[in-house]
């Protein structure tokens, strides 16, 4: 009760260091939703609707991926990006960009996985009668991803609420840095290891909120689409 | 719909750690009964500490000495200062043992801890890159080498956390002249632990304050030196305080008391005194005059 | 025109569809009749290229429309689901005229009854040009005057085009009175091919005539 509270008068004080965080946790989520969908979205529809040799053993490794621990994730991009790493000449290590790429390597086989079982249960009717009809190759994926969309968008929100919820890769790369890399999740463990935990639990709703507004924006922009 | 599932679910989370909760009780009594001999009535000691205590390697070296003679069975939790003080006035800890006095005498003056026992010290270090861009080697405490750092605009890696280690730094930088991370961009406050800060330090080519034994244990995998030790200012000491059972419910007080007078007593005192010596050559704390 | 030599398809252990040899020339309407499993689908989905064949050669010319036994329904309104964003408009509403759809036109075809979305389907077919089409039971959830105006729309169509229309069917009256030609199968052979009246009144064996009286009970 008292975190509910607490919640509110923090969102409502405007507190400069909280819409700090606010502000690189939607930047964060965004841009790894974004991408991981934009590389994860074709492979998945790919996945879906081809038959070919190595399909059954990549879906196993997709799905194996898909329950890859963000700790795991956030290890492997620590050690390309550490200073001694192939990658350490980029100095990339507790940047938001090195956090984006942590997450873009645990989300994409989530969309990956989602998305072709979704299009793999939906498009078998589409692509059968837009073959009936004669449609052209890109004419019948653009009917298999408009009229899958519902279901693609939910991917796309899966992919963004473990994006904006996940705590363990982005602490390890981005080392949550106050006003630099310090996102919800890492602010909430932070509170929680200072023994603050109803500020910890405030921070938590506020999170959800967050979460929630998106969700509903999200969802009122695809029911305009519809109509 | 979904209010309703959501509801269901938090029912159900609080249900698997209430579950959780009482399988541990049932274990740990299960593992007391075989040890059922030299077992006192309430085996279980739960001790609160913070994470550079952990990591030191101190309690792993001590405890099990502890245990074997008394058959008590101590279960560690560690966390930061902070939490590893606020679990123990939520009733799920026994004693404490911490190292920040202000946080310390709080904890007394609110009536969860009974007394503070101060028994050991060692010093916080400062290390930093090899070649020292800031010059501090030669600083003759804490306070000057900080504002060498801070004068050369060289990173500084700070737990940012409310630990112990933390509260040490910010008194070292003095009443409200630590730096302000909105806008020294080379302060860097991690809000993390000793361990995690030190691999930051090292990736970023920065100072950072530390408790020697974490460092000690870590340094061959870390780019940093230890570049200044034993200032007046960057001593650190070790208190033991049992929680009040007159204010918080289901404290063990007599394994806690057998813990502290076992601490205090001459056979930890020489464990402590060679801790460190073996791997490190140097021994990692020193006991005060009782 | 169309000719089939020797097609066999098979699934796993089990033998669907087995044909010596059949040929359907320019400009005919065949129908396709038989028990369920008897292979007609089969048929119509290798002869559409939505499955290939196990053995055997099948020739066929490319400009083939095939509407599917399952019918789907497009995101959009009726003219959209034919159009599919491209077509001419007008010739959607006058097909959905001729089909008694057009007081639809506007609503979402998520939302039409089984035959209202079979006679849909076949709109979205016939606003296309091809040399074959392939109907895989056209009629199934129509009712007696959705059959009759599909069979006509069907029959316009093929003068117009002078296309070969091969359908499956459960109806002896579609079969007798629209068609040029049936076929009958049983586990995937041939059983009677003619002459509509002249394989319903006349079946040559003995398993054709006992199918064709059960059908004629049936109906």
């Amino acid at each position: 009760m008292d975190s509910i509270r607490q919640a509110f008068e923090l969102l409502f004080s405007f507190d400069k260091e909280l819409w700090q965080i606010i502000g690189v946790t939607m930047r964060m989520s965004f841009f790894s939703t974004t991408i991981s969908c934009l590389i994860g979205l074709p492979l998945g529809a790919l996945l879906g609707t081809k038959q070919f040799k190595a399909k059954s053993f990549i879906k196993k490794t997709v799905h194996t991926l898909m329950g890859l621990p963000p700790v795991v994730a956030g290890l492997l991009v620590y050690t390309l990006f550490t200073h001694y790493g192939p990658f350490g000449k980029l100095n990339l290590l507790f940047t938001v960009e090195v956090m984006v790429i942590a997450q873009v390597v645990l989300i994409t086989p989530i969309v990956i996985g989602l998305s072709s079982s979704f299009i793999e249960g939906s498009s078998k009717p589409v692509i059968e009668t837009a073959r009936g009809l004669r449609l052209s190759k890109s004419k019948t994926l653009f009917l298999c991803i408009s009229e899958g969309r519902t279901s693609l968008f939910s991917v796309v929100l899966s992919a963004f609420g473990r994006s904006i919820a996940e705590v363990g890769a982005v602490s390890i790369v981005g080392g949550n840095i106050q006003w630099k890399t310090r996102v919800m999740t890492t602010a909430i463990m932070l509170e929680t290891n200072k023994g603050k935990f109803s500020f910890a639990l405030a921070l938590g709703i506020i999170l959800l909120l967050i979460a929630f507004i998106v969700n509903a924006l999200a969802s009122f922009i695809v029911k305009d689409k519809k109509a | 719909m979904k209010k309703v599932l959501a509801i269901l679910l938090v029912a159900v989370m609080l249900f698997s750690f209430a579950a959780c909760g009482s399988n541990k009780n049932e274990t740990t009594a299960a593992s007391g009964e075989t040890t059922a001999a030299t077992t006192p009535e309430n085996a279980v000691i739960r001790l609160s500490t913070t994470t550079s205590v952990n990591d030191s390697g101190l309690l792993p070296y001590l405890l099990p000495t502890f245990e074997k003679e008394t058959g008590y069975k101590v279960e560690v939790q560690s966390a930061g200062t902070g939490a590893a003080i606020q679990k123990a006035e939520d009733g799920n800890a026994d004693l404490i043992l911490v190292h920040a006095k202000q946080s310390e005498e709080e904890f007394i003056e609110k009536g969860f801890g009974v007394e503070r026992l101060p028994f050991m010290y060692n010093y916080f270090v400062i290390v930093g890159p090899k070649n020292d861009p800031a010059g501090i080697k030669d600083c003759k405490d804490a306070a000057s080498a900080f504002a060498k750092i801070q004068a050369s605009g060289s990173s500084f890696v700070s737990r940012g956390d409310d630990s112990g280690t933390h509260k040490a730094e910010l008194k070292i930088w003095g009443e409200g002249k630590a730096p302000d991370a909105s806008k020294d961009k080379w302060y860097v406050s991690a809000g993390k632990g000793m361990g995690d800060c030190l691999n930051m330090a090292s990736e970023m080519n920065a100072y950072c304050l530390t408790d020697k034994a974490t460092f000690l244990s870590m340094q061959k995998d870390l780019n940093l030196d230890l570049l200044l030790e034993k200032g007046e200012d960057m001593k650190n000491t070790y208190s033991l305080i049992a929680v009040n059972p007159e204010k918080v419910d289901g404290v063990n007080t007599e394994g806690a008391k057998a813990l502290i007078d076992w601490m205090l007593g001459d056979e930890a005192s020489k464990l402590i005194a060679d801790y460190g010596q073996e791997e490190y050559g140097v021994s990692l704390f020193t006991l005060l005059e009782k | 025109m169309i000719e089939l030599q020797k097609v066999k398809k098979c699934y796993g252990e089990r033998t669907v569809l087995d044909i010596e040899s059949l040929h359907i020339g320019a400009g005919e309407i065949a129908a396709f009749a038989g028990a369920n499993g008897s292979g007609k689908t089969t048929l119509l989905r290798l002869l559409s290229g939505v499955e290939k064949a196990s053995e055997g050669k099948i020739t066929i010319p490319a400009e083939i429309l095939y509407m599917p036994q399952q019918c789907y329904a497009f995101r959009g309104n009726l003219i959209k689901n034919i159009t599919l964003g491209s077509g001419d408009k007008a010739a959607a509403m006058r097909l959905l005229e001729a089909l008694e759809l057009s007081a639809l036109a506007e609503k979402p075809a998520s939302s039409l009854s089984g035959g209202e979305l079979q006679r849909l389907a076949l709109c979205r077919l016939l606003a296309r040009e091809c040399k074959v089409l392939l109907l895989d039971e056209p009629t199934s959830a129509c009712d007696a005057r959705g059959e009759q105006l599909v069979m006509q729309a069907v029959r316009e169509y093929q003068k117009a085009h002078s296309c070969t229309v091969l359908m499956t069917t459960h109806s002896p009256v579609i079969a007798a009175q629209g068609c040029d030609r049936l076929v009958i199968l049983n586990s995937g052979n041939i059983e009677a091919d003619g002459v509509p009246r002249e394989v319903l009144m006349h079946p040559e064996t003995a398993w054709a005539k006992s199918f064709i009286a059960r059908w004629k009970i049936e109906c």
